[in-house]
């Protein structure tokens, strides 16, 4: 059976997503609406990583739940908003805004996929709990898919035409 | 609020000598005239309505010379049944005082410098055809605001929408009015109150929610006033953190923690549900989503509410007992809602709890989405808020090429490939450098957008050319490149519209002073200079006055929800004060929304598909058909989620911002008028009792507040208001105490705390609340 894999492969992904949010959003601290959605994001999807964490220690996967934070961790997202403070003066910072939304929509793609892809195999199984838990993160995938599609509508015609 | 012990009777009293009136009772009328000369000696009175609130109180204004005396409420108007607030009574000074923007300023040499029209105009054009060359219409962008008049809004569309082509323009209705507009949209597919003022005369019970009306719209308190002492009251439910005076009056208030609406009223809904209050018949045939909305307020028990919220369990089910018995609702919010967090997702809260009661589209049962100014309506009409003009649709083509055709453009000049920009995100774009001019237009950013050092940093910018168009010299002003003088409410002639649709024409009474223009001349100026052409080469602008404004606009909103296609200046100069929709099936205007039940949700017609509540993420076409709304009113629920900042060991207080009874926005007409500026003329911030003994702390003691963006000082009020918040008035700012308009010394406006941060699908900002520390400065100065 391979749904262990596939449920570690997401656990990969759900947390990459996580980080890469915090990270983002710590790059563009000046867009303010990027800045607080990323965190409050990431935070929405953290109990789903905590939750697929320990459905796949039922399956026998030793898989790592999503980064708490730590001292470096908090030193790198420090440095990375004060370089924001700085880099977003430039008109240029349109550019890398789009640029990083654009990568993480295909992060979040990836997780949403992730989801599907576990939830065809936890109904197979008949594994409730599994499946519950993938609706769930399916949805909330599903949520950061479409806030992102709409933030890279409303800022890529400035970032690419005005900038 | 404190009332003053001396300023005359209606600073003293700000509501006026009651009278009192039962259920379905008209309201008793009420001249209140305030007149500097003998009235023999009155040369004419000239209709209007007053600009200082949202209500537009009818009104005629006393001319003597060129001279505004005085004024008097109107007795046959709808809105106000002759009355005045203190505001309305004495704010006229203003157009008389001596430090009126009489010519342009241009910036010289790093100073502003007095120049004539042709120069500042010839100035500002040069720049824009320079932008346009270089960095196309999106390094362009305007910021105006809700105290224009509606013609002067529809020409300012025009040029934004056909003749530049920018998606930058919003109004300062961002801060005041655009999550009444977004609520009312995803509600019922279009923007449109469905209320009327006489719905309080009618209502067996009043829900006011973050809506201090005692102090934002005095008049109709009044009228509130009126009913709560006559024969068979109303009941009475107040939401408000603080103890306003409608809180003193309610039979129940609850003071619910700022920025926990969402987890109150869903808590509310759900006692509804489970008390089977709810008018199942009613939701069954006029609502979708209902099930979806019980589902998310299933968790929100009182208990789980009022462990959020910091009050009783049992006040918020004595609150809905009151809602649940209601035969006919009236509910209003205001700022308390619209400066939150959640903002939309909580105002949707309250437009469900009148469709679950089935309290819409009848007398005394209906919804005030307050407005906050007295033109705000206008600016959302046109599409000067950044919404597509006559509450069209930016994401429907047909909509889009329908506008096109009577503007007689290609449809792509209209931008519509994203909504417009809105305000918060302009200045980002100006911060950044994207946006390299930025128009101005009756409105003090300065001091009225959160995080005012950052703000003055983005305006102070040399890459960012800044044109202001005022009457006064503002803290804005003083940051501008080129500043054009406009003529004000009284010296030039016009309409607007209130919170409940109420469209007034307001004459010119006087001239202008010096060489201070009507904004629409100044309009038809610039697009004239800038030969704006339609696509058959005419002018795009085809009318030239005031009136010809007017029948353009008809035209354009003919069809639409916002249907003024049977008003006319000659209608309105005999009956001034008609309600929208009026057209050929409603001569005489339309008292309220959604009498017959049928809601704008259509998607042909709707004037948007919806948000996701809590990201903002927006729906498709193909979402918003799937829920097949068909006429239908939309019950959207939304979870609550805790605000982006909260108290700290460091900053252990919530930080909230709101306004005062004698004064309006940064009170540059208020405190022209002597008698509202001595009622209330300095800053101070409000502590509450308990919080202050652990400060050491003693009434008019001067205190430090400080966040994470900055610090005022200012004395203290110490009030029985919640432990742990802090309130601070936002008129205040530096012009009256500072002679170049920027701050030199100590800080004292309310918004140098405020955050940047906006709801995520109204883009309002978040006034209410920041997390401060308070600290004690010196003594209150004895004597």
């Amino acid at each position: 059976m391979e749904l262990p894999r596939a449920l570690e492969h997401l656990a990969e992904v759900h947390g990459e997503l996580i980080e890469d949010l915090r990270a983002v959003g710590d790059r563009h601290r000046p867009d303010a609406d990027v800045f607080h959605m990323t965190h409050a994001l990431a935070e929405r999807l953290i109990p789903l990583g905590v939750a697929l964490a320990s459905n796949a220690e039922r399956y026998g996967r030793d898989v790592q739940g999503p980064s708490e934070g730590g001292a470096w961790s908090d030193a790198v997202a420090r440095v990375r908003r004060r370089m924001a403070d700085v880099a977003g003066k430039s008109p240029k910072s349109g550019l890398l805004l789009i640029w990083d939304l654009r990568h993480l929509y295909l992060e979040a793609q990836e997780d949403l996929i992730g989801w599907t892809i576990v939830g065809q195999a936890a109904k197979a199984r008949r594994d409730k709990d599994l499946r519950a838990l993938t609706d769930l993160g399916y949805h909330e995938a599903e949520r950061v898919v479409k806030w992102l599609t709409t933030m890279l509508k409303t800022t890529s015609a400035q970032a690419l035409t005005s900038g | 609020m404190r009332i003053p012990k001396t300023g005359g009777p209606r600073i003293q009293d700000p509501w006026g000598a009651g009278t009192p009136f039962g259920a379905g009772q008209t309201w008793p009328e009420r001249v209140d005239v305030e007149l500097h000369v003998p009235e023999a000696e009155v040369d004419r009175w000239v209709a209007s309505a007053c600009v200082l609130c949202s209500n537009g109180c009818g009104m005629d204004v006393a001319v003597k010379g060129n001279e505004i005396v005085g004024v008097r409420g109107r007795a046959e108007d709808r809105t106000n049944h002759g009355r005045l607030g203190p505001k309305g009574l004495y704010g006229w000074q203003a157009n008389n005082v001596r430090d009126r923007l009489t010519r342009p300023l241009i910036r010289e040499d790093g100073e502003l410098k007095e120049t004539d029209w042709d120069r500042a105009m010839t100035t500002v054009v040069e720049r824009v055809r320079q932008l346009l060359a270089e960095g196309g219409p999106g390094s362009i962008g305007f910021y105006n605001t809700g105290q224009l008049f509606l013609e002067d809004y529809y020409a300012l569309a025009m040029i934004v929408k056909a003749g530049i082509g920018t998606p930058h323009c919003d109004g300062n209705t961002r801060l005041c009015t655009a999550t009444a507009d977004f609520a009312l949209k995803e509600s019922f597919g279009c923007d449109g109150q469905p209320g009327s003022y006489e719905d309080v005369d009618h209502c067996d019970t009043l829900l006011l929610i973050g809506h201090n009306v005692a102090e934002t719209q005095t008049v109709l308190w009044a009228r509130m006033l009126d009913r709560l002492e006559g024969p068979n009251p109303p009941k009475l439910v107040v939401i408000d953190p603080r103890k306003t005076v409608p809180a003193a009056r309610a039979d129940v208030h609850l003071a619910p923690k700022t920025g926990t609406n969402v987890a109150l009223l869903n808590a509310i809904i759900r006692e509804l549900i489970t008390t089977d209050a709810v008018d199942r018949a009613f939701v069954g045939a006029n609502t979708v989503g209902f099930e979806e909305l019980e589902a998310t307020v299933k968790p929100y028990t009182p208990e789980h509410a009022a462990g959020i919220c910091g009050i009783d369990a049992e006040d918020i089910r004595a609150a809905a007992r009151v809602l649940g018995q209601a035969r006919a609702l009236l509910s209003t919010a205001l700022q308390g809602v619209y400066q939150s967090h959640q903002a939309t997702a909580a105002a949707i809260q309250v437009n469900n709890i009148n469709l679950l009661r089935g309290m819409i589209g009848r007398r005394g049962a209906g919804i005030l989405q307050m407005n906050g100014q007295p033109t705000s309506q206008n600016t959302r009409e046109t599409g000067c808020d950044g919404d597509l003009t006559g509450f069209r649709n930016w994401e429907n083509e047909a909509h889009v090429e329908d506008l096109a055709r009577m503007w007689n453009v290609d449809p792509d000049q209209i931008p519509h490939w994203q909504p417009s920009t809105h305000a918060m995100q302009i200045f980002r774009y100006a911060e950044e450098g994207s946006i390299k001019f930025l128009w101005i237009i009756g409105t003090n950013p300065a001091v009225s957008l959160p995080d005012l050092g950052r703000i003055r940093r983005i305006l102070s910018q040399q890459r960012v050319f800044v044109v202001v168009q005022d009457a006064f010299y503002t803290e804005t002003a003083a940051l501008a490149d080129v500043v054009l003088p406009g003529a004000i409410w009284g010296e030039k002639t016009g309409t607007f519209t209130n919170t409940d649709r109420t469209v007034h024409l307001s004459e010119k009474a006087i001239e202008p002073p010096g060489q201070a223009r009507p904004d629409l001349d100044i309009f038809l100026d610039f697009a004239k200079r800038m030969d704006f052409r339609d696509k058959d080469g005419n002018p795009l602008i085809p009318f030239a006055d005031p009136e010809g404004a007017f029948k353009a606009w008809k035209r354009v909103s003919k069809g639409r929800p916002c249907d003024y296609s049977g008003l006319s200046y000659a209608k309105l100069r005999e009956r001034n004060g008609i309600q929208w929709p009026c057209d050929d099936d409603h001569p005489e205007g339309t008292e309220r929304l959604y009498t017959d039940l049928v809601f704008p949700t259509d998607p042909d017609y709707c004037e948007e598909y919806g948000h996701d509540l809590l990201t903002g993420a927006t729906k498709t076409d193909v979402e918003y058909k799937a829920m097949n709304p068909a006429g239908r009113a939309f019950l959207k629920g939304a979870e609550f989620l805790p605000a982006r900042e909260m108290p700290s060991d460091k900053r252990p207080f919530q930080y909230t911002t709101g306004r005062n009874v004698y004064h309006f926005h940064t009170r540059t007409k208020t405190a022209r008028a002597r008698e509202l500026h001595d009622a209330e003329p300095t800053m101070w911030v409000e502590v509450s009792k308990s919080d202050a003994e652990g400060l050491g702390l003693a009434d008019g003691d001067v205190v430090r507040v400080e966040s994470e963006r900055g610090a005022i000082t200012a004395p203290v009020r110490l009030t029985d208001g919640r432990p742990g918040v802090v309130f601070a008035p936002f008129h205040y700012g530096y012009w009256d105490v500072d002679d170049d308009a920027i701050p030199d010394g100590d800080l004292r406006a309310a918004n140098e705390l405020t955050m940047t941060i906006w709801d995520p699908v109204s883009k309002q900002p978040e006034f209410k609340n920041a997390a401060v520390s308070v600290t004690k400065v010196r003594s209150a100065e004895v004597g």
